[in-house]
């Protein structure tokens, strides 16, 4: 009776939700399983074409990226985390800082500011791997960086080399900065744009300085898109892929200890190694630190995050 | 009148569906890939009443679609295969053995050894690939620089200590490119970000005595750690720290160095026989005829090391799947592939280097002296083992010498710190190929 009464109040919501739940089915959390599924599989190029139905070898593959020191899995992989903590960690702190910062100065009333905005979001267009192409031409030790560094501005008193060595961090750094900080600037700004300007006002009059009408107003109303860009900006960092895959010989070359990034070290050892159980393992893994990761922010901006 | 229609209209109806078709997927080894293709196959067409599909793969994306079709036996008759490629998908035993289509074309006298090994896995004794053309390494110079410099061109390219000899001396010439008005840099060679790292080095670990794997008790294991590859590896890359390669060139790919020779910013670089081709092709069809560079073109074989003289041999293979269902008349197009005319044909349209020998003899081949250098480099041709797990050896080989490059544009290697990346590399490669 009680599930007939609540099939006659939520039915047709069910139904106009079913398709979309299908698609989810079918699109995201398939191949996913899928995916799963074939870390307990030796699936490599002798057993590829068994595909799903290659050898099932438990855990195998995870214990020998766990625990197999002398597994190819583990070149350069120690490197690759920990150049992949300090990048989500730079690219994040840096975009969110400029993206506030510029979304603040664009919402005020200032001459051609809505030029001024779409100038801003042109590298937000511009697709990762064509960034990836472009800066890695431009990082070369004759390139237009250089060029300028040293030729015109002589800030520096030689070329140095930004795609060998230490300084490839900054190489893939300073491109997804460039690229990443438009789209928080623009949300941003629509969320200060939402903020009532009684607030201010009130607060002016009650004899707030600039910074506490920052700290008591602002900053807790744009708390919870900061949460969201947040997380949006650690899920592309972790599994940043193109530009670093495009800077660097297209693939063919090897970044470098300061280069090398989980998803390109993983693109590596799975396509290079032709060890697909393994690198769908390997896959696994990085999903569950990711979700780790994803349950420390829910955390943090739990109460942010509640519906008002 | 409608009766005339209807006939003329049963009997095209007919000749489409006696018309078979055979679908060939290629890589883009011409300027013009699909177009060269089809009328390197247009008399085959016409002879067999069949029509031949081709479709161009992109290098970067071929693998993955070989192997997908591999897997799915759903693909075309006839792929071309890298023969660094060829180990590996036979090993998946989705070939058609071709030992009756090489019998016809001469069968192994008619290859040099380093290509026939090409032809199969590694041990095998059935043949699944069919030699289609050769891709190997000389030295491009330019005479004018050599010139100027006062070298002797067979006397720089005789031994590694000449080699070395000679950039000393181009590094000291004044001469300027009459276009750019700039002096040449000594010798340009791709560092790490390039997809032939390993090719590029080979030659030198073999002119030592070195190999990049060998087989001990029957079992393959890396051998880029033993003292003769570390000679010729350590000699390779040290010309680099000794400033003979300038410092922005290890930042670059294979093309981008190819273009500098072309730019004519630089006196020595090796690269592959298509050069020559694109030296009478104007900028505007992807040559280079009108630039200085072209006008003053050598071409050298690698110099001779300690234990010999090597250069790297590559290029494809043609290989035919299994689940083709017109199997006969795809055979019957390899044959005709793999005739000295059509060999000669696409060479010409190639730029590279024919895999039959007797298709050298071609007057475009044996007539052109640049082109003549290439054949007798080719006696010196050496490729590597057709080993079924080979893509991960390159592939952690390629790495660390990669990591040996970064610290060449430090100026940090040392025989110590490259016998410590190599002897990571053979672990690495040993437990790969476990």
């Amino acid at each position: 009776m009680a599930l007939f009464r609540f099939w006659q109040r939520y039915g047709l919501a069910y139904l106009f939700v079913a398709p979309a739940l299908l698609g989810m089915l079918l699109v995201h959390y398939g191949p996913m399983l899928q995916g799963i599924y074939m870390g307990f599989l030796d699936l490599k190029l002798s057993t590829l074409r068994l595909y799903l139905g290659a050898p099932f070898v438990g855990l195998a593959n995870y214990r020998e990226i766990l625990f197999d020191p002398q597994s190819t899995f583990r070149t350069g992989f120690l490197y690759a985390v920990r150049t992949t903590l300090l990048y989500a960690l730079v690219v994040n702190a840096l975009t969110l800082s400029l993206g506030l910062l510029f979304a603040h100065v664009l919402n005020r009333p200032l001459f051609l500011r809505g030029l001024g905005r779409t100038l801003f979001l042109l590298p937000w267009v511009v697709p990762s791997y064509v960034v990836g192409l472009l800066w890695g031409f431009m990082w070369l030790k004759n390139g237009v960086i250089n060029t300028l560094l040293v030729d015109v501005l002589h800030l520096l008193p030689e070329k140095p080399h930004w795609l060998i060595g230490p300084l490839t961090f900054l190489a893939i750094v300073l491109p997804t900065v460039w690229r990443g900080w438009p789209f928080v600037m623009v949300t941003y700004l629509a969320a200060l744009q939402a903020i009532p300007q009684e607030l201010y006002e009130a607060a002016k009059v009650d004899g707030a300085t600039p910074w506490q009408r920052f700290r008591y107003i602002t900053w807790p109303s744009l708390r919870p898109v900061t949460a969201i860009l947040l997380l949006y900006g650690l899920l592309g960092t972790l599994y940043s892929f193109n530009i670093v895959y495009m800077m660097f010989g297209h693939g063919a070359g090897y970044p470098g200890e300061w280069g090398d990034l989980l998803m390109t070290n993983l693109f590596r050892n799975t396509f290079g190694m032709w060890n697909f159980g393994l690198g769908a393992a390997a896959s696994t893994l990085y999903m569950l630190l990711t979700l780790v990761l994803i349950l420390f922010w829910y955390r943090a901006f739990r109460e942010d995050l509640k519906a008002r | 009148m409608w009766k005339k229609a209807l006939s003329t209209l049963l009997f095209a109806l007919s000749l489409g569906l006696a018309q078979r078709t055979l679908e060939v997927w290629i890589m883009p080894n011409s300027a013009q890939p699909a177009e060269d293709f089809k009328a390197l196959v247009a008399p085959f067409e016409r002879a067999n009443n069949v029509q031949v599909k081709v479709t161009v793969l992109d290098w970067g994306v071929a693998w993955t679609r070989i192997t997908a079709a591999a897997t799915s036996g759903v693909g075309p008759d006839i792929t071309q295969l890298g023969t660094t490629w060829v180990g590996a998908i036979s090993a998946m035993g989705v070939l058609e053995p071709l030992d009756d289509v090489l019998q016809a074309l001469g069968g192994q006298g008619a290859y040099l050894p380093a290509v026939w090994n090409t032809t199969r896995l590694a041990g095998s004794p059935r043949a699944t690939a069919l030699p289609w053309f050769s891709e190997l390494r000389a030295f491009y110079y330019r005479t004018d620089a050599l010139r100027a410099a006062g070298i002797n061109p067979s006397q720089m390219f005789a031994d590694w200590q000449s080699f070395e000899a000679g950039l000393a001396r181009l590094t000291a010439s004044t001469f300027t490119d009459p276009e750019t008005k700039q002096r040449l840099a000594p010798f340009c060679t791709p560092g790490k970000n390039s997809w032939d790292v390993l090719h590029n080095a080979a030659p030198w670990i073999w002119g030592a005595g070195g190999e990049v794997v060998r087989q001990v008790q029957g079992r393959w294991q890396s051998a880029l750690n033993t003292p003769e590859s570390l000679q010729g590896l350590f000699f390779f890359l040290s010309l680099a720290q000794k400033g003979y390669v300038p410092a922005e060139s290890l930042e670059k790919n294979t093309a981008q160095i190819e273009a500098d020779f072309q730019a004519g910013k630089c006196a020595v670089f090796a690269s592959g026989p298509w050069m020559i081709q694109r030296a009478q092709v104007p900028e505007a069809q992807g040559g280079f005829a009108e630039r200085v560079a072209a006008r003053n073109l050598g071409v050298a074989p690698y110099p001779i090391g300690p234990r010999g003289r090597y250069t790297f041999f590559g290029g494809s293979n043609l290989a035919l799947f299994s689940f083709s269902k017109n199997k006969e008349l795809a055979k019957e197009l390899l044959k005709y592939l793999g005739s000295p005319e059509a060999q000669v044909t696409y060479a010409r349209m190639s730029g590279l280097l024919p895999a039959l020998r007797t298709a050298w003899n071609a007057p475009e081949i044996h007539g052109n002296p640049l082109m003549r250098v290439f054949v007798q480099t080719a006696q010196f041709g050496r490729t590597y083992p057709s080993l079924a797990g080979w893509g991960g050896v390159e592939n952690l080989a390629v790495q660390h010498l990669g990591m040996a490059w970064d610290l060449v544009a430090q100026k940090r290697l040392t025989q110590e710190a490259l016998k410590d990346l190599m002897d990571k590399a053979s672990a690495a490669i040993n437990s790969a190929l476990r």
